[in-house]
């Protein structure tokens, strides 16, 4: 198990290369760049000259790469050229709340997509049409749409959540958790459904073969049939689905911080790329890739778990 | 079995329960924990605009923006109040002893500290203004004049310059940007001032509690030199870029203060908020290439009127800007700024006729083509399209680029110098024309360093103009010049929109400061609740 874990996160080396050189190449076509940015429209071109001499933004993209790659080595990201703050501090300081935006909506997530697929598949009739519906309906509605919705129902009108804003756990778990809510439930809608749908096709699936047969005739109660065997075979398609869901979310936090003003990772990739601060821009490039990176990992790992085959491919 | 049944169903009642408990007793949870003492005012309001370069004002300054940063925690030499007269803060005294305008006195208080306990006199003063006029920043051609900053003793200043200055004593305001003293342990340490504060103001920055680009909390200062006139224990700008989203902020009370927008007015309204709508600055065409380096058409004057007289001013303002929040205009100046010139009402009105024959006048009668740009970022694309349909009418066929990402890469196509018209948002007071009519002053303002002599003596004329009225008079010339000469195609004023909440005590913009702060000197309009 420990070699299949180091193979799988040698793996993740090639691919944060590849990733930044890609990031670092797309941001140098994006016209504009934060020398004008700071200097604004009335700048001469002389000033604004001295400014991009001063940014290094005249040095050649593969010796900026470079630099860029050595300081990364040394866990130096460099500063943000708009308002010279270390990367890393800014990214640090934005990581838990989009965090705590994804990994409370996987949890939310799993443990109801999985509860109602289960019961959906054990009960069926109206239950399991009505998830189809469901499904559709929380694959098609925009997150974005369904956070301002659940801003005007419960914030606004029945004043129930706070609109916007952040806490830190570390201040207080309530104000946290009341503040997670909302963002939570507009990130997790869609996912749920997906999840549910796909539990409930594999667990019917897997109730239909003959070994669940024969576990009921020898009196097996439904309990264990369920839990103990047929979700562990079914879990592995519900898994990848959540997997990428999980990435999804990572996606999706970029609009629902927009709603909900939440100071993460999102709304700082916004900013950063719309203004061309390249370095904060590779900084997230390298945070985001490594979350992903993480969760597939994890999501190796449960792989294995499940199924020790994998683990010697 | 029944029993196990039943056991679990309690189970899962229970702790479905518990959730929702849990989660409702959230929600109902207060906000006066916010890590401040209970009963003290802590308010907040809304920062929307591009991301700021650091806290530092010789960096932010000058900015309409700036002014929500820099004012909690900088004390300036002067202060604009709402209804536009300038008193002292740092000062008080000032003036042109000589009468010249080169020759520029201040007398500081001697009662105000920095927040590090440092005396605010004349040296601090001195070094803070060289920091600014030699650091070479957005800010720095506003004192590049500053010759010599001479100390008259502890609390005096005499500062020499060079040529007269554009309105020397709004510049040294809060909305005129320039007039931010700091410490000067901060000059001599720029980076700190990128994420701190070293001023004498009312309030502090503290770091620890805001987050860059978010949050910025500022707290109460405890060597601010006028106490009574601070009413807020804490401060906080809380950067909301989602329109809607500012609107549920300021409607549950986390926010009290919002810029607003024509299009969620209604909303704002609805909701019993206090809709402010004031001053506000022009925003048009500006037709750029006046040479006809790019457009050759553009070289006469007779064309460029004619694209004025095509534009049914009327019906794009009501498109663009429903419910009153804007005014058609043909000049360059808002009502209730100096300059402002109410005979240039109705100069370029709605007229086709007119148009066709000036067009065909000068030899272009079957029209002719051009490329205008546009800013997303900024919103001023549908304007432009509007502008562009009536163009076409005449002739003109108007190919609208759109920029999409970001108001910097905007400025960077329009001083590119390959396209000949470009919408712009013209600025508030006359005094800070100089990037849009001045041949070397600018960078995508006026890319093609459009020049015309008659223009450059009223404005050299209008700076060294002791007398405001004198001076005013001197602005709406240089107005009506321009409007002559057809520089730009004004369609409308924008106004400045603010969502207030109604218990909010000592908001105030008129239409000669349509700038708010959220702190005032003499502690009238300090905002409290």
């Amino acid at each position: 198990m420990v070699r299949f874990v180091m193979r799988r996160a040698l793996f993740a080396v090639p691919v944060m290369l590849v990733v930044t050189v890609l990031s670092f190449v797309l941001t140098a076509f994006v016209p504009g760049d934060a020398a004008r940015t700071i200097l604004g429209p009335d700048a001469t071109d002389e000033e604004y000259a001295r400014l991009r001499s001063e940014m290094r933004l005249d040095d050649p993209l593969v010796v900026r790469y470079i630099v860029w790659l050595g300081a990364l080595l040394r866990g130096d990201l460099g500063r943000s050229l708009l308002n010279n703050q270390p990367v890393v501090d800014a990214l640090n300081q934005r990581l838990p709340v989009t965090l705590s935006l994804i990994v409370v909506a996987a949890l939310v997530t799993a443990i109801i997509g999985v509860a109602f697929g289960i019961a959906s598949a054990v009960k069926g009739g109206a239950l399991g049409r009505g998830l189809d519906m469901l499904a559709s309906f929380g694959q098609a509605v925009p997150d974005y749409w369904l956070a301002l919705l659940l801003v005007i129902v419960f914030a606004v009108n029945l004043g129930l959540f706070p609109a916007t804003g952040w806490v830190p756990p570390g201040e207080s778990v309530s104000r946290w958790a009341e503040r997670l809510v909302l963002p939570v439930v507009a990130l997790a809608a869609g996912g749920i459904t997906g999840i549910a749908k796909q539990t409930r096709d594999s667990m019917l699936s897997v109730l239909a073969s003959e070994y669940i047969l024969s576990l009921r005739a020898v009196g097996v109660p439904m309990s264990s049939i369920i839990f103990r065997h047929a979700l562990r075979n079914a879990a592995m398609p519900v898994l990848t689905v959540m997997g990428m869901i999980f990435v999804g979310a990572v996606g999706g936090t970029v609009l629902i911080e927009r709603v909900f003003a939440l100071p993460g990772l999102g709304g700082l990739a916004v900013s950063s790329t719309l203004y061309g601060d390249i370095p904060v821009v590779q900084g997230l490039v390298v945070y985001f890739t490594a979350i992903v990176l993480v969760v597939n990992l994890l999501v190796d790992i449960a792989y294995g778990l499940l199924n020790p085959k994998v683990r010697v491919r | 079995m029944n029993h196990s049944k039943s056991r679990r169903r309690r189970v899962g009642a229970a702790v479905a329960m518990a959730v929702a408990m849990a989660l409702v007793g959230a929600g109902c949870s207060s906000d006066a924990g916010d890590g401040v003492e209970a009963g003290a005012v802590n308010l907040a309001y809304q920062f929307v605009g591009p991301p700021l370069a650091g806290l530092n004002p010789a960096k932010t300054g000058g900015t309409n923006s700036s002014a929500m940063f820099n004012v909690p925690a900088y004390s300036s030499l002067l202060f604009q109040r709402p209804d536009g007269s300038i008193v002292g803060d740092l000062a008080t005294e000032w003036g042109y002893p000589e009468g010249d305008n080169l020759t520029f006195n201040v007398t500081l208080r001697d009662d105000a500290e920095f927040a590090d306990g440092g005396a605010v006199d004349a040296a601090a003063v001195k070094k803070s203004l060289e920091y600014v006029r030699d650091g070479g920043f957005y800010l720095s051609p506003r004192f590049a004049n500053f010759e010599d900053i001479q100390i008259v003793d502890d609390y005096e200043l005499s500062i020499k310059l060079s040529a007269p200055v554009a309105a020397l004593p709004f510049a040294l305001t809060p909305a005129g940007g320039a007039g931010f003293i700091i410490s000067p342990e901060g000059v001599d340490n720029p980076d700190m001032l990128d994420n701190a504060t070293a001023g004498s103001g009312p309030y502090v920055y503290n770091p620890e509690r805001s987050i860059i680009d978010t949050t910025y909390v500022f707290e109460r200062n405890p060597n601010y030199y006028n106490p009574d006139a601070v009413k807020a224990e804490t401060l906080t700008v809380q950067v909301i870029t989602d329109p809607n989203t500012a609107v549920s902020a300021l409607q549950t009370g986390q926010v009290s203060v919002v810029s607003g927008r024509a299009t969620t007015a209604p909303a704002a309204e609805a909701a019993g908020m206090d809709v402010y709508a004031v001053g506000g600055s022009a925003h048009g065409i500006g037709i750029i290439d006046r040479e006809g380096a790019v457009v050759p058409a553009f070289a006469d004057v007779r064309v460029r009127q004619a694209i004025n007289y095509a534009i049914d001013r009327e019906a794009l303002t009501e498109a663009m800007l429903p419910g009153g929040f804007g005014t058609p205009t043909e000049q360059i100046l808002a009502e209730g700024q100096p300059g402002y010139n109410p005979d240039l009402v109705g100069r370029y009105a709605y007229n086709l006729d007119k148009a066709k024959s000036l067009l065909a006048e000068a030899g272009y009668a079957d029209g002719f083509a051009f490329d205008l740009l546009c800013s997303e970022t900024v919103g001023n694309c549908p304007a432009a399209e509007a502008a562009a349909g009536d163009l076409a009418r005449v002739g003109i066929t108007v190919t609208v680029e759109m920029v999409g990402v970001s108001t910097s890469a905007f400025d960077e196509k329009a001083a590119s110098g390959q396209y000949g018209a470009a919408m712009q948002r013209l600025r508030t007071v006359a005094s800070e024309f100089a990037p849009l009519l001045l041949p070397d002053a600018g960078g995508s303002s006026n890319p093609f360093e459009s020049e015309d002599p008659e223009i450059t003596r009223l404005w050299e004329e209008a700076l060294a103009e002791t007398d405001p009225d004198a001076q005013a008079e001197l602005w709406s010339q240089m107005s009506e010049r321009v409007a002559e000469l057809a520089w730009f195609a004004p369609l409308y004023i924008a106004k400045f929109v603010y969502f207030v909440d109604p218990d909010l005590k000592g908001f105030k913009v008129t239409n000669e400061n349509a700038i708010y702060s959220p702190f005032d000197v003499t502690g009238e309009y300090s905002w409290t609740k």
